[in-house]
């Protein structure tokens, strides 16, 4: 087996060109290894090559990642590159950002790439999705056993060999889990996990949960009785019949129906589909789920300027949060497309 | 948005919520005569359009005057 | 904690093939096969039953399922099996109860929709014997008496509903009655008896489902609609007091035979008085309506376990969606109070595990055992024989569309596999973050 190209990238400090006063030191490419680049040969042996170092001072690589990212790509496809190796950089903030750069533009090449940084490091969070990152201690103390990782890491991603859980690899999650058959009846680890915690001995979740997305508040509407407001709903109240076949659960379409001139939406022309409630009561009086008829009469007394004369449905029951954003997405310039100021939208 | 696990949504990112009265049909209330029902409705979009005209720092649950 | 002292006795089962009578010798169960069928078919509606065997062993793929049940019988104290549907309302979990083990008989059947498209209608699933589906569900190991049912018109459903409820019970305690007269192969005494006063108290917060139509535990044979948290001795779970209600199909559904022989109850009860005190057990509901009510619920699971003196709670659901704010609210409250909680749970991170994976948490639901993703697509190889139709119906949104399974199949999700979601824990499903 010939070893690998490993190309190995190091800010300006670690790549010898000098400390913070060097933080603005253009991309430099050199030949071989560069500092902490010998300790990396020498933990890949004949596995691998370290046939370049990358080098760039981390306030101009963290000021324009975009540039800084595209001389990583001309810079690898230069050396031909088979693995590239970023840092560590430990708790380094900047250098952090422009190792998870440059990994992540490797691994969007088709190049398999890997960095290590503290679990405070920014860069973890917005990076471990797009490339690994192996951790390590806050300072560089923990250099030489962190070199040692991160060679039989970039072998084995290099080598393209199959990969167990970041658990087991030592990696940071990448938030993507797959059902496995594991050792022990779920029932008996919950028993575990619970004398764990009653006594205070260590335990692990099986889920950690991860931070819901926040968006901050859209600015209000400046005048509401000159508002264009449309009705948008998740309690899957379509036409009777169901003549375009929503789903039931687990939805990634939505549609638009028109209630032009509809005053109230009558039962027996409308029905709920959801999957996930007791739709008689919607069935007798679709406006419980989404309020034409009270909208409407708001709308004659003026109370806001005028109501799109389409109403959007989806299903909201197991449907999941990215296929949600998506729709929300796609109904959000939709709307503002047709000029509309706000939505209400029912959820069941 | 209008929904009856007010909390919830709130929990979960929605900045401005309306109390909805119960799952299958928050915009409305099939114990109350019709009467009383229609105005519960026509009070719940009335709270949304206060909603959707108040500047807001944070998400917040608007209830309807009932 | 003192009072229900239960003999239950175990009679294994080695081998079933039908015979002249229904009779249990040795480890060899004998089944009258016209007998079972007029017992099992005897409620108006059913139009007739198919009485079938599967070995464990054998690759079958058993379509529609609507219930599993273990047979059991009391043969000594107060009550009958299933108390308030095949027995009267009398108190059980103590005296005697015979159960065969290593037999379960198995409902199923294509129940009539009627038109209808929500919630309420019975979802086809797929269950294998054998293969990678094998390892979803705790009956793989068990010969199985499947039932198939065709169903009368004329009925509604909550008629085809209860009809094929008792059609199980019926056949699982004439199964156990064969074993009045053979010795057992084990006798266990189960009651939770005094324990060192060191040892913490943990109870189990057991959530079932009750919606509606097909979605409806009953309790001493009550459905549980209006249930707010009760307090439940474990001994009269093993006697059939709570039976299933979302009949087979969904991935997440508990099947009778789960509450008979839910995996956490059997642990807690192993550990009592060497490693906790089990307390009790509080069964719930959850899909209210109202948010205030899910804040009831929350509130009385945690009254109810602190009033135990509780210094630990294990949380499983019943059903998936928005029951899972009961549990949570429930978590948060008893936090609270210092009783620490376990949730064991399943994931909805999607068809690719990217996706946020709960619908609803609480930042004190901090020590959760996941069960896998139920939104992975599962591809199924075909099996040697499919003990019913050779398709089942898919989309109810749409009138419903055959979705063939006489071959290999992919299911869209777990969820539509019994038994995929491992509610109470049996299985070793769990969940790798690569």
């Amino acid at each position: 087996m010939s070893g690998l190209r490993v190309v190995h990238y190091l800010n300006q400090f670690f790549g010898r060109i000098g400390a913070e006063e060097a933080g603005d030191h253009p991309f430099t490419v050199r030949e071989g290894p560069v500092g902490p680049g010998a300790g990396l040969q020498k933990e890949l042996g004949d596995a691998g090559e370290v046939v370049a170092t990358l080098i760039c001072g981390d306030n101009r690589a963290a000021t324009d990642l975009e540039a800084f990212g595209a001389e990583v790509e001309a810079a690898l496809r230069a050396q031909r590159a088979d693995v590239l190796v970023a840092g560590p950089a430990f708790n380094a903030g900047r250098y952090g950002l422009a190792c998870g750069e440059a990994c992540a533009r490797a691994q969007a090449m088709g190049i398999p790439a890997v960095t290590a940084l503290n679990v405070e490091n920014p860069g973890v969070e917005l990076y471990r999705r797009k490339t690994y990152i192996l951790p390590t201690t806050p300072t560089a103390l923990g250099m030489n056993e962190t070199l040692a990782r991160l060679a039989r890491f970039a072998v084995k991603i290099g080598r393209r060999e199959p990969l167990l859980s970041s658990a087991v690899e030592g990696y940071y999650g990448r938030g993507v889990r797959r059902t496995q058959i594991l050792a022990r009846p779920a029932a008996d680890r919950a028993l575990d996990m619970l004398a764990a915690r009653i006594a205070g001995t260590p335990f692990v979740t099986e889920l950690p949960l991860p931070a819901v997305d926040r968006v901050a508040p859209a600015a209000p509407v400046p005048d509401i009785t000159r508002a264009r407001i449309a009705l948008v709903t998740t309690g899957g109240i379509v036409p009777k019949g169901n003549p375009d076949g929503l789903k039931q659960s687990n939805s990634t379409e939505w549609r638009a129906y028109p209630i032009d001139g509809v005053e109230s939406l009558e039962p027996g022309r409308y029905e709920s589909i959801h999957s996930g409630y007791d739709a008689s009561a919607a069935n007798a009086n679709p406006n419980y789920v989404v309020p034409l008829d009270a909208v409407r009469e708001l709308e004659h007394a003026h109370a806001f300027g005028a109501l799109y004369p389409r109403y959007i449905v989806t299903t909201g029951v197991g449907t999941a949060v990215v296929e949600a954003r998506r729709m929300g997405r796609e109904i959000a310039a939709d709307l503002r497309s047709q000029g509309v100021d706000a939505v209400i939208l029912t959820a069941t | 948005m209008i929904s009856a696990l007010g909390p919830v949504a709130s929990d979960l990112g929605a900045n401005r919520v309306v109390r909805g009265v119960k799952i299958p049909h928050p915009c409305g209330d099939p114990t109350l005569d019709p009467a009383g029902d229609h105005a519960l409705r026509v009070g719940l979009v009335k709270a949304s359009l206060d909603a959707l005209a108040s500047k807001l720092d944070a998400a917040r649950i608007f209830e309807a005057a009932r | 904690m003192s009072g229900k002292r239960l003999e239950l006795r175990t009679f294994d089962v080695e081998r079933v093939a039908f015979g002249e009578r229904t009779a249990l010798d040795g480890r060899t169960l004998t089944i009258d096969r016209d007998e079972i069928g007029v017992l099992a078919a005897s409620d108006p509606a059913f139009a007739g039953v198919d009485v079938q065997l599967v070995r464990p062993g054998e690759a079958a793929r058993i379509p529609q399922i609507t219930d599993v049940v273990e047979p059991r019988v009391k043969s000594g104290g107060p009550g009958g099996v299933f108390p308030g549907l095949l027995s009267p309302v009398e108190p059980v979990g103590s005296g005697r109860t015979d159960r065969l083990r290593g037999v379960a008989v198995v409902t199923s059947g294509e129940v009539p929709w009627l038109g209808a498209k929500g919630l309420f209608v019975a979802h086809d699933s797929v269950l294998d014997t054998a293969g990678p589906g094998a390892d979803l569900h705790p009956y793989a190991g068990l010969h199985l008496l499947v039932l198939r049912f065709r169903f009368a018109e004329g009925v509604d459903h909550e008629g085809y509903e209860r009809a094929i409820l008792l059609a199980g019970e019926k056949v699982a305690r004439a199964l156990a009655l064969t074993a009045r007269e053979a010795p057992p192969t084990s006798v266990e005494t189960r009651e939770l008896g005094r324990v060192d006063a060191s040892l913490p108290r943990v109870v189990y917060a057991y959530q079932v489902q009750s919606q509606g139509v097909f979605l409806r535990s009953r309790l001493y044979g009550r459905i549980l609609d209006e249930l707010m948290p009760v307090l439940v001795h474990p001994n009269e779970l093993a006697d059939g007091a709570l039976t299933s209600g979302g009949l087979g199909g969904h991935g997440a559904k508990l099947h009778t035979w789960m509450h008979q022989n839910n995996a956490v109850v059997e642990g807690l009860i192993a550990g009592h008085g060497s490693r906790w005190e089990f307390a009790g057990v509080v069964v719930h509901r959850g899909h209210y309506y109202l948010y205030e009510d899910k804040q009831r619920v929350g509130l009385r699971i945690a009254e109810s376990a602190a009033l135990l003196g509780a210094q630990g709670a294990v949380f499983t659901l019943g059903g998936a969606g928005n029951n899972v704010t009961e549990v949570m609210l429930a978590i948060q409250e008893c936090e609270r109070r210092g009783i620490k909680t376990v949730l064991i749970t399943w994931e909805h991170a999607g068809p690719d595990g990217s996706d946020y994976p709960l619908p609803f948490a609480v930042p004190e639901a901090v020590a959760i055992v996941s069960t896998g993703n139920l939104d992975e697509p599962l591809s199924l190889p075909a099996m040697d024989r499919v003990v019913g139709d050779s398709a089942i119906r898919a989309r109810p949104e749409i009138g419903g569309v055959p979705f063939p399974i006489d071959r290999a199949i992919v299911l869209e999700r777990r969820t539509f596999y019994a038994g995929a979601a491992n509610p109470a824990g049996f299985g070793r499903t769990g969940s790798v973050e690569s």
